[in-house]
């Protein structure tokens, strides 16, 4: 009880007992019981108020959806009011803290609304809803009630990327390819007359036959690609000026040629260095390569959550994973630096049997040095400073 | 929702509140006046005083009224203006008195005053005057709180909105207080008025007082608490451009009607016939309280009177007795002495005291030495149940001591920081820019003005002078160049002069005030589009 209203209590007590007087006992029924009684009413009220959020857990950024809260009083006591203040982070807040006092009657239902923005990509917390009710004397204290939390999800951008020429060594897949040592015994293109040297399992005998001479099939060569991403999320590794801009190139970057990847029906994985906010642990579990719309969606909200850190090398990362990719896998290094262990580690992983692609974002010093050195190991550098230079893979259409 | 709605909404009911409010105090008042002249006429039973009651309802009206005087009134002037106001109804009562008593007094009264003045202030008029002054006070302190919990429309602006929002709350605080201690002391002289303490001590007629008066100031006492602490939230949440549902207004009376209905429901059904034998068992209980609170104070004040005797033996001396004549007569035989009663009580003292240091020894031992058989009792369900209730209340009485300490120490603190307040005036004023005087309320607006602008994207240099800062913001607000000329010239005028500032003149200043504040973020808003 409070201590003000306790003392009072005391003391018309205290009356009542030196006076023997109904009366004085009456007044102390009216005061103990209007606190009483306005305690266990807002007590009650708030209690009995539930919420639910209606919106879409998971938007692309740019997008502005509506997320409907509706609150309804599931009670036989009516709320006299009731505060509702509801924590949006800033970066997908369209308007300030979300607020509204609302009185209910009893199985009275509000539906009330406010606009999400997808202003930078992440996973953000929705929430918690805090309620706030109090007695209509103020003889108690107000009482707050905390809802639970929701989350969303704002996917990273996706640049659309109209061609990837990204090197494979995996024969018959769904890819063209220019060099005939991968031709797709699947991918028939035509005939041709017959020469020294062609195989004669490729003799289409049927074709001779009507033609009268010897004639073989002709196959279109085909690559499988299986792509893993190697993002480097170290704050150390990019420039201190550039780093957040680089960052989140290198993300885009990321989440651009995955869904490239899906989009052409190709395994894609991903391993980062970053730390993920949902993981115990914090350390992003690497997603092996796969197919489909599905581990799309898993990488994209992997690439939603991750966040940079001060950690480990890359180097380590592609020391530890490459062995679990399969032989002629290609491997795209999406980093902000690349120094002589990073080549060594290429190196390792070109032996190996894999591609391998770097992909450098941000600014980056002694690009010439690095291009020089890639060439050497035969390794395509795509330098992107900004997300506009990831318009180079829509060019090569 | 933007903030014209918010106001609007706001402004509905603001007004009526304010008014029933006022009249509640007033009723508030004449319920205390029919108290006090209640146990009047019990205490002098030829003394008619009903006159009392309807006096104590004209000076609240009277001080509803001057209210609107004394506000835009500070310092001396306001003394001044209080004195007056006190003399003025202080000869009211003495002509009301002339009045009942019948004129003819006037004239022998008068005579009387030139030899001896103090006759002026008979028991009756320096008793009324006593009890209206109070009153007044105490109306006058209900007024103004109530008036600063309600919430101002200009508040939005204001800079400093959390001192606002501490001072009201600690104005309903104390608002709260006011009214249940006044309760409570009406309680005290009505129920004396109803004890058989005036017949013990010789005054006749029986005679017991009504009640209904004290039942209704408790009513709306509620009733202001309730109508507080709707403009207390509602302030608030103006402040916090909270979006209020526009039913709340018409729910918060709806819903406090109900619960005062609810509340008187369970009164009725609450049983205080039977709770009379608990108030004699408690009577019982207080009556042995105070007899060992009277013990340990007279065992006190007999060591403090043995020592103090100590020093002034000699004088204590008495003198010898010369031996009478001895009487001799037949040998009597005396019967066998009787025991001597406190050589009995200190023999029974002394073996209970030995008796229950044993007892509690061997318990203690028995304790220390079992602690598994006690442990395993302690899981029985109904020990554990027992031991849990007295945990229980041993903690919740420590809280209760906790609170009360806690709430004794933030009275002191309060009452200290009342005693600073007049040291620190000119602070606590400027957070409220309503109890500035006028000078100083220009000299806030101009002020505010130039923070606001800074805030906007117009910001003061350190070169500029009012002059010259108001030809840069006549350039970016050419709407409203004569607001800002008028603030600058009255900013120039308030700071530079030592005339007085026209009062008017400032309410007129604080709409151009608004004005400009509404085109500033207007502004803002233009050059951020673009």
């Amino acid at each position: 009880m409070d201590a003000p209203i306790l003392i009072y209590v005391i003391l018309l007590l205290a009356m009542a007992i030196a006076t023997q007087d109904n009366f004085v006992f009456t007044l102390l029924y009216l005061l103990l019981g209007a606190f009483l009684l306005g305690r266990w009413w807002s007590e009650r009220a708030l209690a009995s108020i539930t919420f639910r959020r209606t919106f879409s857990k998971r938007i692309f950024l740019g997008e502005i959806i509506t997320l409907e809260i509706e609150v309804t009083n599931q009670g036989r006591l009516p709320a006299v009011w009731v505060k509702l203040q509801e924590s949006v982070p800033v970066e997908i807040r369209t308007s300030p803290t979300f607020q509204r006092v609302l009185t209910l009657a009893p199985r009275q239902r509000v539906c009330l609304s406010y606009q999400l923005f997808g202003r930078k990509r992440g996973y953000y917390n929705i929430g918690p809803l805090q309620l706030s009710s109090g007695d209509v004397l103020g003889l108690t204290k107000e009482k707050r009630f905390e809802g639970k939390s929701d989350y969303i999800i704002v996917y990273p951008r996706v640049v659309p990327i109209i061609e990837l020429n990204l090197p494979s060594h995996a024969p018959i897949g769904t890819l063209r390819y220019k060099q005939p040592i991968f031709e797709d015994p699947n991918r028939p293109t035509g005939k041709r007359d017959y020469i020294t040297g062609d195989s004669l399992r490729r003799i289409d005998w049927k074709a001779s036959a009507s033609v009268g001479r010897l004639q073989v099939k002709q196959f279109e060569p085909s690559i499988e690609l299986e792509i893993a991403i190697f993002l480097n999320l170290n704050n150390e590794e990019y420039q201190y000026k550039t780093r957040f801009d680089a960052t989140e190139t290198a993300i885009t970057a990321a989440a651009s040629i995955a869904n490239w990847a899906v989009a052409h029906k190709q395994s894609v994985g991903l391993a980062t260095n970053g730390i993920d906010p949902l993981c115990e642990d914090k350390i992003t579990q690497p997603l092996p390569p796969h197919k489909g719309r599905g581990h799309l969606i898993r990488i994209l909200e992997t690439l939603a959550r991750v966040k940079t850190v001060d950690t480990t090398s890359v180097n380590e990362l592609i020391r530890q994973q490459r062995v679990h990719l399969s032989w002629g896998s290609t491997l795209v290094a999406i980093t902000g630096q690349a120094d002589k262990t990073l080549f060594e580690e290429f190196y390792r992983a070109q032996r190996a049997g894999l591609d391998v692609v770097l992909v450098l974002c941000g600014n980056i010093t002694g690009l010439a040095e690095i291009r020089q050195q890639a060439r050497q190991f035969n390794i395509p550098v795509y330098p992107v400073w900004f997300e506009r230079d990831l318009e180079i893979w829509r060019n090569r259409a | 929702m933007n903030i014209k709605n918010l106001q609007k909404n706001f402004l509905v009911n603001r007004k009526l509140s304010f008014i029933a409010g006022q009249f509640i105090i007033c009723i508030m008042m004449a319920c205390i006046g029919i108290t006090f002249v209640n146990f009047g006429e019990r205490m002098s039973p030829g003394w008619n005083g009903s006159y009392l009651a309807w006096f104590f309802l004209a000076v609240s009206l009277e001080t509803i009224l001057s209210r609107n005087i004394t506000r835009s009134l500070t310092g001396r002037d306001k003394i001044i203006f209080l004195a007056s106001e006190f003399v003025f109804i202080a000869i009211l009562i003495k002509i009301l008195l002339y009045f009942l008593h019948g004129f003819s007094q006037i004239l022998v009264d008068v005579q009387q005053w030139q030899t001896d003045l103090s006759t002026f202030f008979s028991l009756e008029y320096f008793l009324d005057v006593i009890l209206i002054f109070s009153t007044r006070l105490l109306c006058g302190r209900l007024l103004a709180d109530f008036e600063t919990l309600q919430s101002d429309e200009e508040d939005v602006f204001n800079e400093n909105i959390g001192f606002l929002e501490k001072d009201r709350l600690f104005t309903h605080q104390r608002l709260l207080e006011i009214v249940l201690g006044t309760g409570l002391v009406i309680v005290f002289f009505t129920a004396l008025t109803r004890t058989n303490l005036p017949a013990q001590m010789g005054i006749p007629d029986a005679w017991q007082a009504p009640v209904l008066n004290v039942v209704i100031y408790f009513v709306l006492a509620l009733i202001l608490l309730s109508q507080s602490q709707f403009a207390l939230l509602h302030g608030r949440w103006l402040w916090q451009r909270t979006p209020v549902s526009p039913a709340l207004s018409r729910n918060w009376i709806i819903y406090t009607l109900a619960f005062f209905v609810l509340l008187g429901f369970l009164i009725l059904l609450l049983p205080t016939h039977y709770s009379l034998q608990l108030l004699y068992a408690l009577q019982i209980i207080f009556f042995y309280i105070i007899q060992i609170f009277l013990f340990l104070i007279a065992l006190i004040a007999f060591f403090f009177t043995w020592f103090f005797s100590l020093f002034f033996k000699g004088n204590n001396q008495e003198q010898p007795q010369t031996p009478g004549t001895p009487q001799f007569g037949p040998v009597q035989t005396t019967p066998p002495p009787a025991p001597v009663p406190w050589l009995e009580t200190v023999r029974a003292v002394v073996f209970w005291v030995i008796f229950a240091a044993v007892l509690f020894y061997a318990i203690k031992t028995y304790v220390i030495q079992n602690k598994v058989l006690i442990s395993s009792l302690g899981r029985l369900s109904f020990i554990a149940w027992f031991i849990a209730g007295l945990k229980s209340i041993w903690s919740w009485l420590r809280g209760v001591n906790q609170q009360i300490s806690d709430t004794l120490a933030a009275t002191f603190q309060r009452g200290r920081s009342v005693l600073s307040a007049k040291t620190n005036a000119e602070n606590s004023a400027y957070s409220n820019p309503r109890r500035l005087p006028p000078r100083q309320k220009v000299i806030f607006y101009y002020l505010t003005l130039i923070r606001r602008s800074g805030q906007h994207g117009l910001p003061r240099k350190l070169h500029q002078t009012p002059l010259q800062f108001e030809q840069t913001l006549r350039t970016s607000l050419p709407e409203v160049e004569n607001e800002i000329d008028a603030l600058t010239d009255s900013f120039v005028e308030a700071r530079y002069s030592k005339h007085e500032i026209d009062g008017e003149k400032v309410n007129l200043l604080q709409e151009f005030w608004k004005r400009v504040m509404i085109t500033l973020r207007n502004w803002q808003d233009r050059s951020r589009t673009g």
